[in-house]
């Protein structure tokens, strides 16, 4: 199914901004939105499902509304989705200088939000907020799902998505996102420029050097948090090798996923959530009489 | 009124098939395996022939500017350029337009540069300050949410290193140091006048008017100029107390004499202005204006002028009645786009594209004769 990559959602008002909505969702799960102040940031955070509590770190473009993952994960997961600031409408806030900021963001944002060692699902940009916020602090989480997450030095160059307009550069990023709607030629100009804006914050995140040289070194520091990388097997932003040396790194296992590109949270949500249910129950089983 | 030359030292040789291959931009990207560097060294002579010539027959100042890695124009390091005009020429005032201190790790450079080229010179130095365009933050990797801040803060630095007794410590966002002390100071006092070249986003034109600085705009159609400069003045009356006067004014305009007047001009510079619209002046809209380089509003705008770029087949070159025909048209006309905008200074460009030497020579020399004798200047 081709999703539309644009669309405001009329609904929350000026505060999501989605490119990614999907062309025939059905029904979505039941979610709440509301705004939550962490220290000195006001976050919207939208909330649905049931069980154990479950953190989703969204990926860098324009992917903030609730979707099909969101539901997935919903299924068996008390689901937590804030959008990270500077994103969704939020201002590129001025203390934000590199993705570590944003980890203790979520040191912040966990306790704001009363989640006790949730599992983290975090994709692309989100997959490295998560990892950051498992070196910094890996007693925060029970365990940590990794979707085509960026951060570490790749072997490679990536391919320069700074460089292309808005509908080439999301073809990049999943096969199913349809993105004509935000070409600055011919799209709505209010939602083009929506998407324009949202990208300085992954400018100033992501242009210099998209990953952290630092990772590698650190990336013992959350051996102690169960991990799964997801990668999609045609992923055109990092490829599955990319994925596999990040689970070598962690000692995690490795998840390739069939026909899906570099945001399978969008290519493959089932996927994604079975990966978390997965790991959860491995967490679960190990977790006893050690969960505080 | 006052007359500058204006050069791009463009690259005359852009392949349209490599043109193709390579996204459609002669910027960032744009092989530079293109670049013949024998070829290079005859043309930075001749442009700079041209430009030595403006100052030998009476122009008040000449022009150089600074893009990177790019077929538009072949001045990375405007400085340089300058100093290979300070000891060529005796009279004009030597304008950068400008330095991209945005651009740069160590502002400091830019002032140690600057001062010194104004003592080299005798007090010549016109030091214009800019931010660079988006292409330039694709081409040095430079963070373009941070431009305007450390454009600002790097201003302020390198005004502060010139005017203020050294040494100080400076302790700022983007830059911080134990201790400024440039050597050597500038000669003209306080500080080389400092000009704005803009694409008129309303931030900058609050700001140069401030301080009054003389605002530059390079290719801006003369319905935007009109906006632009009332914007400035608007600022300069309302906020700061003051009428902005001509002087504080500038555009640039491609300007071919040729003796049969405006259809055998007009001709004659049709295949050149192609080239430079074409091949020259590509720059797709996230190159342009890549995330956070600007505001929402004027990001807006920008995507109007995209798409009636699309539409036209290319940027507008010339602002007002183009200057194109007879002496005598040229010099009628230029007093008709001046009055119309109410700037003091023109930035008149006479090569253009792919133009070869020669070509530029004989308009430039009718130029000279019969067209700035009968400019008012001063």
């Amino acid at each position: 199914m081709r999703q539309p990559a644009a669309g405001l959602d009329p609904g929350a008002g000026c505060c999501l901004t989605s490119p990614v909505r999907s062309a025939n969702p059905g029904e979505p799960m039941p979610h709440t939105t509301s705004q939550v102040q962490v220290h000195d940031h006001t976050v919207v955070v939208q909330r649905g499902g049931e069980g154990p509590d479950l953190l989703f770190l969204h990926a860098e473009a324009n992917t903030s509304a609730w979707g099909e993952v969101h539901d997935a994960l919903a299924g068996h997961f008390t689901v937590t989705a804030p959008i990270h600031p500077g994103f969704g409408g939020d201002p590129l806030p001025p203390w934000l200088h590199d993705v570590s900021d944003l980890a203790f963001h979520y040191v912040d944002a966990i306790a704001a939000l009363g989640l006790h060692r949730p599992l983290v699902v975090g994709a692309s940009l989100g997959g490295w907020i998560g990892l950051d916020l498992a070196i910094h602090r890996p007693d925060l989480l029970s365990g940590l799902v990794l979707v085509g997450a960026l951060g570490l030095r790749p072997t490679e160059p990536m391919p320069d998505l700074f460089l292309k307009a808005a509908p080439e550069a999301f073809g990049y990023l999943a096969r199913t996102i349809d993105a004509a709607g935000v070409d600055p030629l011919t799209g709505d100009v209010d939602l083009v420029t929506a998407v324009w804006v949202e990208q300085a914050t992954q400018a100033r995140l992501m242009w210099e050097r998209p990953y952290d040289r630092r990772l590698e070194r650190r990336a013992h520091l959350a051996a102690t948090v169960p991990t799964t990388v997801v990668w999609g097997a045609d992923d055109r932003l990092l490829p599955v090798e990319h994925g596999r040396r990040l689970a070598e790194l962690l000692g995690a296992d490795l998840d390739v996923v069939p026909d899906a590109g570099h945001l399978v949270t969008l290519d493959n949500p089932a996927a994604v959530a079975a990966a978390a249910r997965k790991l959860a129950a491995t967490t679960t089983a190990t977790d006893q009489g050690t969960d505080r | 009124m006052k007359i500058y030359s204006f050069h791009l030292m463009p690259w005359p040789n852009i392949d349209p098939d490599v043109l193709a291959k390579s996204g459609g931009s002669a910027w960032v990207t744009y092989p530079n395996t293109e670049y013949d560097p024998v070829l290079g060294h005859k043309l930075y002579g001749e442009y700079l022939d041209q430009l030595v010539y403006a100052d030998e027959v009476g122009f008040d100042a000449i022009c150089v500017n600074e893009h990177h890695q790019n077929a538009y124009g072949l001045m990375p390091a405007p400085n340089i350029m300058a100093a290979a005009l300070v000891s060529r020429t005796k009279q004009a005032r030597i304008a950068i337009l400008g330095n991209g201190i945005a651009l740069r790790h160590n502002p400091l450079r830019v002032a140690e540069e600057v001062a010194m080229l104004d003592v080299m010179s005798g007090g010549r130095i016109i030091s214009g300050f800019v931010r660079g365009i988006g292409a330039e933050y694709h081409s040095l990797n430079l963070d373009p949410t941070k431009s305007r801040d450390t454009f600002f803060e790097a201003h302020d630095l390198i005004v502060k290193a010139w005017t203020e007794p050294g040494p100080f410590a400076w302790d700022g966002e983007h830059f911080a140091f134990r201790n400024v002390n440039v050597w050597p100071r500038p000669l003209q006092q306080p500080h080389p006048p400092i000009f704005v070249p803009s694409q008129g986003s309303a931030e900058t034109l609050e700001w140069a008017a401030e301080r009054r600085y003389p605002l530059a705009c390079v290719f801006v159609p003369m319905e935007r100029l009109k906006q632009f400069y009332d914007g400035y003045r608007g600022y300069a009356s309302d906020k700061f107390g003051y009428e902005a006067g001509p002087e504080q004014f500038a555009f640039n305009s491609i300007v071919y004499v040729h003796p049969e007047g405006e259809a055998k001009a007009t001709e004659e510079m049709e295949p050149h202005i192609r080239y430079f619209r074409e091949r020259c002046f590509t720059l797709p809209l996230p190159m342009f204006f890549p995330p956070g380089y600007t505001g929402a509003s004027s990001y807006r705008t920008r995507i109007e002028i995209a798409r009636q770029l699309q539409a036209t087949g290319g940027p507008v070159l010339s602002a007002g009645e183009p200057l194109m025909g007879s002496p005598e048209q040229v010099l009628e006309r230029i007093h008709r786009n001046m009055a119309a905008c109410g700037a003091g200074t023109l930035m008149v460009q006479f090569q253009v594209g792919d133009m070869p030497h020669d070509k530029v020579m004989r308009s430039m020399e009718l130029f000279a004769s019969e067209v700035l004798p009968h400019l008012p200047r001063g």
